[in-house]
């Protein structure tokens, strides 16, 4: 599964890169420098991530997950993943393998996907900087509806996969 | 002292290491060598998804995006918007004062509402998330956020349309 999606996601960047060296020969190699200098400033804070997903996995009792956010919990858990996520953020690449293990330790589909639609969506700790751009009622307006909208995208989604919102 | 900060987050995970190695050497050991296989299973879709985002930062650029925002476009430039936003890459607070000048440039709302709802889904990332979680759950999640994203421009500029 991951062997495929990594051969087919090369074979994709392959042709976008081919693409892009017919198009504008200086341009491809700007994009490629690009992603080259992107990959040597992401890697440091990827391997600390997935280091802290492996202590998360060996230190993290199942227990204390499904208190939070597991089954039984009706919708406390999705109010729980969603104010979690709203607060925390960070960079994406480090949601989606914490979603995996909060799966893997007894969180329910719709609280992990909560989680990290919220995550995703709400910007928290940008909020301030939001406000400046944007002003005050449409930073408002976009969190809280992005915020409502974490919550109806993930509950759908345990629907869906498992038959139950919760 | 830049550089400590600049690093502070795999600088505190290197500290837990060591003290948690001290306390707990075994299951630390077991942590690590799960965050190792881990790395090694993803990296390569990682490396795919950073060269995919330059790819697409130089070639489809905010500015490229902007000829096609008009305030006259109906519902199908609002689609259109949120099919942009999906391509979109990058932290979305850099975006922001980009996504305000489109609106100053006359952009509809809904469409730059639409945009910023949509740009959750990160097309570059997808391969990257369906590793962890799987095709099934990351097809649902991108088709809902797909709609709810329109629906959000939509609601924004209901909403917002009454203060002007």
């Amino acid at each position: 599964m991951n062997t495929w999606g990594a051969v087919i996601y090369g074979i994709i960047v392959i042709i976008s890169y081919t693409y892009a060296v017919k198009k504008s020969k200086s341009k491809a190699q700007v994009a490629f420098k690009k992603g080259g200098v992107q990959l040597l400033k992401q890697l440091p804070f990827i391997i600390a991530i997935f280091l802290l997903i492996g202590l998360f996995d060996a230190f993290v009792s199942k227990n204390i997950v499904v208190t939070i956010i597991g089954r039984g919990r009706g919708f406390l858990s999705i109010l729980n993943s969603a104010i979690f996520g709203t607060i925390v953020g960070g960079p994406v690449s480090s949601v989606y393998p914490l979603g995996a293990v909060l799966l893997k330790k007894g969180a329910t589909i719709a609280a992990t996907a909560v989680f990290m639609n919220s995550w995703i969506m709400v910007g928290f700790i940008t909020m301030p900087f939001e406000i400046s751009v944007f002003g005050k009622r449409f930073t408002l307006t976009r969190n809280i509806l992005a915020f409502f909208g974490a919550i109806v995208i993930g509950m759908l989604t345990g629907l869906i996969l498992t038959g139950s919102v919760l | 002292m830049k550089m400590l900060k600049k690093y502070s987050f795999e600088i505190l995970i290197a500290i837990t290491y060591i003290v948690l190695f001290i306390l707990f050497p075994q299951k630390t050991l077991i942590a690590f060598k799960e965050g190792v296989i881990l790395l090694l299973k993803m990296l390569p879709i990682f490396i795919c998804v950073v060269f995919f985002s330059s790819f697409i930062a130089v070639f489809l650029s905010p500015k490229t995006i902007q000829r096609y925002m008009g305030k006259e476009t109906g519902f199908k430039g609002v689609v259109l918007g949120a099919i942009f936003g999906t391509l979109i890459v990058g932290p979305l607070w850099i975006l922001f004062p980009l996504f305000n000048t489109f609106l100053k440039k006359g952009a509809r709302l809904a469409v730059v509402g639409a945009m910023i709802g949509t740009f959750a889904i990160k097309t570059p990332w997808i391969p990257y998330a369906a590793g962890f979680l799987g095709w099934p759950f990351m097809t649902i999640t991108v088709v809902l956020t797909l709609g709810y994203g329109i629906l959000e421009g939509i609601l924004m500029e209901k909403i917002l349309k009454h203060y002007d």
